[in-house]
This record gives structure tokens, C-alpha cells and sequence, in this order.
């Protein structure tokens, strides 16, 4: 398994050990981008809970997404220093959703919830460049 | 005192019923909440200055809590926003001059007051706002269906424009209070936030003016303080930058603020 794909894996264990993600995610059927710099991670989220992650690209997954959650490499390490830091960088559009506009706006809290909680526990992906 | 003693009381004003809190004897002073909010955000720091000596009045805002909208529809312009205060203002305090006190919006609508009827005010004070601010456009979100999530991006905007950490229980407080308005109503205020611009009205301010930036608060930057405060006549103005706060002061450290509030006041010979 390349270490990608256990980054992935990784996330989607403690998103789905959330409380907080699946009550936010609980309505959400959706395809979701992450990108940290120049790394891309895919997520299916259904009924609160991710059901297939993996790293992404797009010559490969035939899927697609619907909504894009992305940062500069800096942005995305800084929102692990300090409290609430992610909330500060997405309310300030450092940190940007976008795609299909009623699914940004449908999962933003689930968003919130992985940039707050989720993501500062597993640690950001390892080939995250810049 | 707290907030157990505030009451509530109704007047009519432009034929709309307005709700306002109300607590203590003394020097009129009005509170004036943010956008999407209500008179509750001022529930700790009412009874500290009613303590004081004030009689401290804190209104929902048209369409806001249980003010009714006026003609069932949001104010769109900061200076119509401004002049309907004035009248209830007036209303409620009848021939004696208040202090207006504000934060966000409310700080924004101060401003427009101090600018637009100084002879009636004793002191103005501007919490997170001030004669113009950055814009931030937010207009096409004023339909749930056009933006379904909006209280969901309000939740992550109060908190992170706050400072970190909040007092226990705070930030969800925070986030029920942005729940005091119906969307369009909130929006409507953020328009108003947007046009609000009173630079070449500033030279008439005739009476103390305090603004109050939180060091924490992305919402407003040093310089719209500084084009706030160049234009009011000599002496009249004071800006302070306060580390550990953010868009919020008063309601993230109300017994700070009241002490800041009530020295400012005293220094002024206000009260």
C-alpha cells in the first residue's frame, strides 16, 4: 500500500470514529477533493461516514468530485498551530471550497470538522509539497 | 445586578413593534448588537454599567429576536439603518442625551449616528467597526436556497473571528445568538455593512467618540481605524487596539470592556 493511500485510509478511520463528522455528515452523499498544495486526496462521504478514500488522480479515478476543499502547503501547516486556526483560514479564503456551490455549502460543517478535528489528528499527508 | 434584572419593553416606531432589553436608572446608554444577532449578546456587560449608573438599553434590531421587520423587509442601507435608530433613539429616551454603544454593524451604525446627530448623543463608542470598512459582498447569499449553508459558515465566522481560546461555553453561545434573524434579515445587515460609509461626515462629530479594535478581529484592519479616526475634530477621538479580543469585546470579556467604557465615559466627563 503506497503511504498515500494509508494517509487516506487513515482519515477516514478517525472521520468515521467522529461523533461530531458523522452528525454533520449524516444528509451528505458526496465526492470530495482535498488538495493540500499539490497533493489530492478523494473521499466519498454517504449517510455520515467516508465509505472509499484514496489519493487522486485524475487519469484514474473515473468518478470525479463535486466539491474541491484546497490550501497552499503553508496554509494547510498552519492550520494545525493554535486553536480554531482552520475556521480562521476558511472564513478568510485561505483555505477555499468550491465546485458544485449548494454541495459547498451542504457540507460545510463536515468540512469544518475535518479541518478542526480530523485532519490536525492525523497529521497532514506526506507528499504535501512546498 | 445581572442579567436576571434586565427587562423588555415594546415601542412602535415607523408603525413597527421593536423590542428592546432594559436594566438600572441613570444615564442613558444604548446597545446595538451585530449582524444577525440580538439584544442578548449584551447580557453580561448590562448589568456591570447599570451597576454603574446607567440606564442601559439594548434593542433587537428590526427583524431581529422579537422586533418585527419594518415593512417586512431588511434594511439594505447603513444610513437608513442608522436614521430608524435615531428615531427609536429618541423614542425611548426622550429629552435626555444617551451614550450609543455598538459592535460590528452596531459599531458601524454608531459611527453613522455620531456623524449624523452629535448634538443628540453625550459619547459615542464603535466596537469592530467604524466610518467605512473593507467590503465583503455577501449579497447573493441573502435566499436559504441560494445559499443553504449560510448559519453553517456564520457558525465557523463568529467563533474564528473571535479570540482562542473563548471562555467555556462561549463560542456556542455565540453561534445560537447569530441565530436571532432570518437569513435575509442577516444578509440585509451585511449589505448595510458594505455601503456603510461616513468619511466626510466625520468633521461634524461634536462629541467624545471611542473606537475599539480586538487584535484578534480579520474583520477590520488598522487602517479603516485610521481613515475613522483622522477626520474628527481635535480631542475628540480615541481608537484603542485591544490584544486578547476579537470581533466581539463585549461579549468575549464584558468586564474589560465596561471598565474600558466607563473610564473613557469618566475621563470624558460624561457620566
Amino acid at each position: 500500500m503506497s503511504k498515500g493511500q494509508a494517509w487516506a485510509d487513515a482519515l477516514q478511520g478517525a472521520a468515521n470514529e467522529s461523533e461530531a463528522f458523522a452528525a454533520q455528515s449524516r444528509w451528505l452523499d458526496l465526492k470530495l477533493l482535498i488538495r493540500f498544495g499539490s497533493a489530492a486526496y478523494w473521499f466519498k462521504i454517504y449517510r455520515g461516514k467516508i465509505i472509499d478514500a484514496a489519493p487522486y488522480n485524475p487519469v484514474t479515478n473515473m468518478l470525479g468530485w463535486q466539491v474541491v476543499i484546497a490550501g497552499e502547503a503553508a496554509t494547510w501547516r498552519a492550520s494545525l498551530e493554535g486553536v480554531g486556526r482552520f475556521g480562521v483560514l476558511s472564513t478568510t479564503g485561505q483555505i477555499t471550497g468550491d465546485g458544485d456551490r449548494v454541495e459547498v455549502e451542504r457540507c460545510h460543517a463536515a468540512v469544518q470538522v475535518l479541518g478542526s478535528q480530523v485532519i490536525p489528528q492525523c497529521g497532514l499527508p506526506s507528499d504535501m509539497e512546498g | 445586578m445581572s442579567y436576571e434584572d434586565i427587562t423588555g419593553g415594546y415601542v412602535t416606531i415607523d408603525g413597527t413593534k421593536i423590542y428592546y432589553d432594559h436594566i438600572g436608572e441613570g444615564t442613558p446608554l444604548v446597545c446595538i448588537h451585530t449582524a444577525g444577532s440580538c439584544s442578548m449578546q449584551y447580557h453580561e456587560i448590562m448589568p456591570i454599567l447599570a451597576k454603574a449608573g446607567f440606564r442601559v438599553m439594548a434593542p433587537d434590531l428590526p427583524g431581529h429576536g422579537k422586533s418585527l421587520p419594518v415593512n417586512w423587509k431588511p434594511f439594505l442601507r447603513m444610513r437608513d439603518y442608522g436614521e430608524f435608530m435615531w428615531r427609536f433613539i429618541q423614542r425611548i429616551c426622550g429629552d435626555e442625551k444617551p451614550v450609543v454603544l455598538g459592535c460590528s454593524i452596531g459599531g458601524n451604525m454608531a459611527t453613522d449616528l455620531v456623524a449624523h446627530h452629535s448634538d443628540g448623543l453625550l459619547a459615542a463608542i464603535a466596537m469592530a467597526g467604524g466610518a467605512k470598512v473593507p467590503p465583503l459582498d455577501v449579497s447573493e447569499r441573502g435566499e436559504p436556497y441560494a445559499s443553504p449553508g449560510w448559519f453553517s459558515f456564520v457558525d465557523t465566522g463568529c467563533v474564528a473571528a473571535s479570540h482562542q481560546p473563548m471562555r467555556p461555553g462561549k463560542d456556542v453561545e455565540l453561534q445560537w445568538l447569530h441565530k436571532y434573524a432570518p437569513q435575509q434579515i442577516a444578509i440585509g445587515d451585511l449589505q448595510c455593512w458594505v455601503n456603510h460609509d461616513v468619511m466626510d461626515k466625520m468633521a461634524d462629530v461634536s462629541c467624545p467618540y471611542l473606537n475599539v479594535r480586538g487584535a484578534d478581529d480579520f474583520f477590520v484592519d488598522e487602517a479603516m481605524v485610521t481613515n475613522t479616526m483622522k477626520n474628527i475634530p481635535q480631542g475628540l477621538g480615541e481608537a484603542v487596539f485591544l490584544e486578547g479580543i476579537g470581533h466581539y469585546p463585549h461579549f468575549e470579556d464584558p468586564e474589560r470592556i465596561a471598565a474600558l467604557v466607563l473610564d473613557f465615559l469618566a475621563r470624558r466627563g460624561v457620566h
